[in-house]
This record gives C-alpha cells, sequence and structure tokens, in this order.
C-alpha cells in the first residue's frame, strides 16, 4: 500500500496551490474582501433610521456600508439602519484598503421586534 | 547588528489529522506560529530552536524564507520525532493533542549557539522539553524576557528565581487548571515578583492582562470570525504583543495582537494571512479598539447556564449531544441537560410524574441564558423548548449536525442555525458576552 497526500511541507510563502484540492500552498487566491455576504443587523431599534422613521426600510432599499464605532449600513439619506454582527469587523479593514459596499435590503420586519437583513457585494 | 527581538523554543511538526472533509496538513509547529506573525507584521528576529537533525535543513530554509535574521540551533532532539498529532483543529472542544513519543525526548545541546542568546532587547520563550534554567543562564540580564508556560509548566516552583517581563498563559494550560479559582485578582497574586506582566489568554473569550508595575488590569476582546484552525494562534499573539507592547503600549499591542491572532485563525495560507495582517495594520489602531469584541471571561461562564434542547433518551444515539456538551464544558460552560437532570419518562409513568418533570424542565428554561437545540430528530418536545424558550426572550441556537433543518419555524426563530459546530461554540461566546456586558 503506498502513502499519499503528505509528501512535504505545505505552507510557503510564494508557493502555488499544489495538490488536487488546492489546500496547500501559500495563497488561496480568495480574497475576503471581494466576497459577497449577507447579514442580520443588529441595534435597529436604537438607529437613526428607526428613530426618525418608527419603520424599517422596505425589501428592496438601497444600502451603503460604513463606519461608526463599528462597520454599519446606512440608507441613501444617510441614516444608520442598524450594526453589522461583530462578525462583520473586518470590513473595516477592508473600507480603509480601498473597498467600498452597497446593497440592498433583503428582509425587513417590525413586527416582534425590528429586524433588517441585508444582501451586500463589494466594489473596489 | 542583532535583531531587537529572539524567539526561542521548540520546533516541532504539527500534523493536522484529516476531519472534516479536509485533507491532512503538515506545518512546521512550535515557536514556527510566533515567527509566522512576525514575517507577516514586517519584524526582524531571529531564531533559537531545539528539534531534531532531520528538520534542521528544512527550519533553516523556512525561517530564510519568512524574513528570519539569525537561526541558531540549541539542542538536538533524540528519541522522538518531535511531532504533534492534531485531532480537533478549531479547539470546539479539547485539542486531542498527541505529542509522538514524549517521554523519550533526549536532548543535546550546543554550547557554542547557547552563547549566541545575549544581546537581545525581547527575548521570548515558549517553555518545551528543554532545560529552561540552562537557557536562562545563558541570557543577557538587561534582556526582557517573555515566557510562555504552555503546558510544560505546572507548577509555581518552575518559576522560581527568574523576573520575567511577561508571563504569557492561556486557560487550557495546567498551571491555569489546576490554580485558578475563579479569582483573577488572587491568581495574579500567585504572580508577585516572578514577572512585570501577567497575560491570561482565554480562547474565544478574550485576554486579561495584569501590570504588576502599575497596578493595572486591562481587558482584551477576542475577535471573532469563522476560524479554520486554532493551533499557534496563543504564539502569534505573544509574538505581535512583545514586538508592540513597547512602542503603543499594553493595551494597545494586546488589541493588535488579538486581532492578527484572529487572522492567523482563519487561514493557514501564510501569503493570505500576511495580506490581512497588512489591512489590520494599515487601520487606526484607535477604530480596532472602538470596535471591541467578544468578552467572556473564564469565571463568568459558569453564570449563564445552556439549556441543551434534544432528544436526550437512553435508547437513541446521542453521540452529537455529547460532542456538543463536552466541548461547551471545555469552554467552562455550565449546560443543563434537562432529560438526565429531571428524568426520563416511558408510557407507565402516571400522570403527577409528568406534571413533575414538565414543570421542572420548564423552571430550568428559565434559569438558563441560551437554549441549543440539538436538532437529531423531530422531537416534540425539543421544538416545544425552543419556541417557549424564544417567547420568553432566551437567545436560542440549533445545531443541526446531519443539515436536515428546513422548517421555517426551525430555521428563522433561533439567532443562529448552524451544522458547524465551531459556529455554535462561537456563538455562545458571542450571545452569552452582551449579557456580560
Amino acid at each position: 500500500m503506498g502513502s499519499s497526500g503528505s509528501g512535504n511541507f505545505s505552507d510557503y510563502s510564494g508557493n502555488k496551490p499544489s495538490g488536487g484540492s488546492g489546500k496547500s500552498g501559500g495563497a488561496s487566491d480568495e480574497n475576503k474582501c471581494e466576497k459577497a455576504f449577507t447579514a442580520m443587523l443588529e441595534e435597529i431599534d436604537r438607529s437613526s433610521y428607526y428613530i426618525k422613521t418608527k419603520d424599517v426600510p422596505k425589501v428592496g432599499e438601497e444600502i451603503n456600508i460604513s463606519f461608526d464605532k463599528r462597520p454599519i449600513a446606512i440608507s441613501k439619506e444617510g441614516l444608520i439602519i442598524g450594526y453589522l454582527p461583530t462578525r462583520f469587523n473586518y470590513i473595516k479593514m477592508c473600507l480603509d484598503d480601498g473597498y467600498t459596499y452597497v446593497g440592498r435590503v433583503a428582509s425587513s420586519s417590525s413586527g416582534l421586534v425590528a429586524a433588517v437583513s441585508i444582501d451586500v457585494i463589494p466594489s473596489h | 547588528m542583532k535583531s531587537e527581538i529572539c524567539i526561542l523554543g521548540d520546533i516541532v511538526t504539527d500534523i493536522t489529522l484529516p476531519q472534516n472533509g479536509n485533507e491532512i496538513k503538515i506545518r512546521l509547529g512550535g515557536i514556527t506560529h510566533s515567527a509566522r506573525g512576525l514575517w507577516a507584521i514586517n519584524a526582524n528576529y531571529s531564531t533559537f530552536f531545539i528539534a531534531p537533525t532531520y528538520l534542521s535543513k528544512e527550519i533553516n530554509k523556512f525561517y530564510n524564507h519568512h524574513n528570519g535574521k539569525g537561526i541558531y540551533q540549541l539542542g538536538i532532539v533524540n528519541g522522538a520525532p518531535y511531532t504533534f498529532l492534531i485531532g480537533s483543529v478549531k479547539e470546539t472542544g479539547n485539542q486531542l493533542y498527541d505529542f509522538i513519543l514524549r517521554d523519550q525526548i533526549e536532548i543535546e545541546y550546543n554550547a557554542k549557539n547557547l552563547k549566541n542568546i545575549n544581546g537581545y532587547n525581547e527575548v521570548l520563550i515558549t517553555s518545551g522539553n528543554f532545560d529552561l534554567n540552562l537557557i536562562l543562564k545563558e541570557v543577557n540580564q538587561k534582556s526582557n524576557v517573555h515566557i510562555d508556560l504552555s503546558n510544560n509548566i505546572s507548577e509555581f516552583s518552575q518559576l522560581n528565581g527568574y523576573y520575567y517581563k511577561t508571563i504569557f498563559l492561556s486557560t487550557s494550560s495546567n498551571l491555569f487548571l489546576d490554580y485558578y479559582k475563579d479569582s483573577f485578582k488572587e491568581f495574579c497574586d500567585l504572580f508577585i515578583k516572578k514577572c512585570s506582566v501577567l497575560v491570561l489568554k482565554e480562547n474565544r473569550g478574550g485576554s486579561r492582562i495584569y501590570d504588576f508595575e502599575n497596578k493595572k488590569e486591562y481587558q482584551i476582546p477576542s475577535i471573532t470570525q469563522p476560524i479554520v484552525h486554532s493551533v499557534g494562534v496563543g504564539d502569534v499573539y505573544n509574538a505581535c504583543y512583545v514586538f508592540y507592547y513597547q512602542k503603543f503600549g499594553i493595551k494597545e499591542a494586546a488589541f493588535l495582537s488579538s486581532w492578527i491572532a484572529c487572522e492567523y485563525a482563519s487561514t493557514t495560507f501564510p501569503d493570505d494571512f500576511k495580506k490581512n495582517v497588512s489591512r489590520v495594520l494599515n487601520t487606526n489602531i484607535e477604530d480596532i479598539i472602538s470596535m471591541g469584541g467578544c468578552v467572556l471571561p473564564w469565571e463568568k461562564r459558569q453564570l449563564y447556564p445552556i439549556y441543551i434542547a434534544a432528544p436526550d433518551f437512553d435508547y437513541l444515539d446521542t453521540t452529537q449531544i455529547d460532542t456538543l456538551v463536552e466541548s461547551l464544558q471545555y469552554h467552562n460552560f455550565h449546560p443543563r441537560r434537562p432529560i438526565k437532570e429531571n428524568g426520563q419518562l416511558s408510557k407507565e409513568n402516571t400522570k403527577e410524574d409528568r406534571i413533575k418533570t414538565y414543570t421542572n424542565d420548564i423552571e430550568l428554561i428559565k434559569k438558563c441564558k441560551l437554549l441549543i437545540v440539538v436538532y437529531i430528530n423531530d422531537d416534540p418536545g425539543t421544538m416545544i423548548e425552543l419556541g417557549y424558550a424564544k417567547a420568553f426572550g432566551i437567545p436560542c441556537l440549533v445545531f443541526d449536525p446531519y443539515n436536515k433543518a428546513y422548517n421555517c419555524m426551525l430555521t428563522e426563530m433561533p439567532e443562529t442555525v448552524s451544522s458547524d459546530l465551531d459556529v455554535i461554540i462561537s456563538e455562545v461566546f458571542n450571545e452569552l458576552s452582551k449579557l456580560n456586558e
């Protein structure tokens, strides 16, 4: 029986991905700043959009991603709709690196609790 | 001229065993994790290592390629391959390390290279299988010596006779598990006159730092992103902290280190890591601090009981429930298993028995701060408990190991649904840390 899969050390900087799975090598060719994402916003009822309009934005409404102590979603009028969950804090680094993010409200409700989810795509 | 910082310790081979559909991964480990961190932040550093001869050529090649300026072998390891097998790469629970043939390790020291340790401003030692006192004798008294106790120093007597600039240890270390009595202050007192600064790394719950000289405590959040591994993440934190603490101060250095450690955990591709770190370094440190993260100290986790809603019956396979509970307990959480605690009913039980068990289960839900469904089958009790907890304002998660959840009540009611235990454990930290704010 032969051996497989572990013929050498797998993570040299600058190395091309090797092996059929592409799981070794220096870089993955993935860039997290260039990934689209979906997020449920937080603190909606304490954000300026809800406070001012007493409502949540409608499905399809345009949003942008910005920063105010944490990454935030803002409306076309510049009101804060809500905060991105903390796992999206890396977006701040992407914003500083020149990426911008636009998106739309994917779902919203002001029923039991105010809730807004957004679909976002990056542009450099 | 020597670089300002040197790292010192074992270099091993880390073998991440195939798991979760991923292939085997073989990397240089030990202090090489710290080296990757220093390389990513463009620091010049020297390396003093202990390793078997068969790795020496590879180590020189690797460190030359990753910004290492001086590379000195302090000792040759005989008797063991110096290989770690890693069974649980994400540390959802115990990492299941196996250090092959560790009891057979013998080290031949290189007296000439030992003399070269002199002359560095900062010396970062990761304790290992080597003779620490032999090393410390060679370090110039003007050097700031930092040490990670790892799992190799398990008694305070082993720290006698030396004053360290920084002592790092984690909540998975033996010294912590044996001596921590639910009070950070009392634990710090055990380190008086042993170090200037103590850094307790609390996994996904952040880190706490005590500065003995200025009598100041710092609470540093962990940064929550999906991770692909947890191996060597603490070593990256140490190296970045040691590189930055003089330049930026303790708090700022620790925040940066926490971010860089998080980036290390999010990939095993070094160039991806370096690119992501460069973005962190280009971000204003005040913004990094303002974003915060997850703070949930070890002893606080016991204050937030977690209701496990699942068909936890003795006639079913409860492996997935057991795995979740073990993972929660590893991180010092307090899972409650109602069927184990309040009893399992059968058709023969009386109405009185049923009322009593029902009441006890409901009372238990009310006491809990989080509910986790383990979705194994369509057990009605599990579903009712989910709805009840949600209506009661208790945050809920669904661990769906077989990817079967599609009913909208089951997928939309909880805060998170995932088949990935790592995601569930991260969300437990996130949800309960909100109660700690």
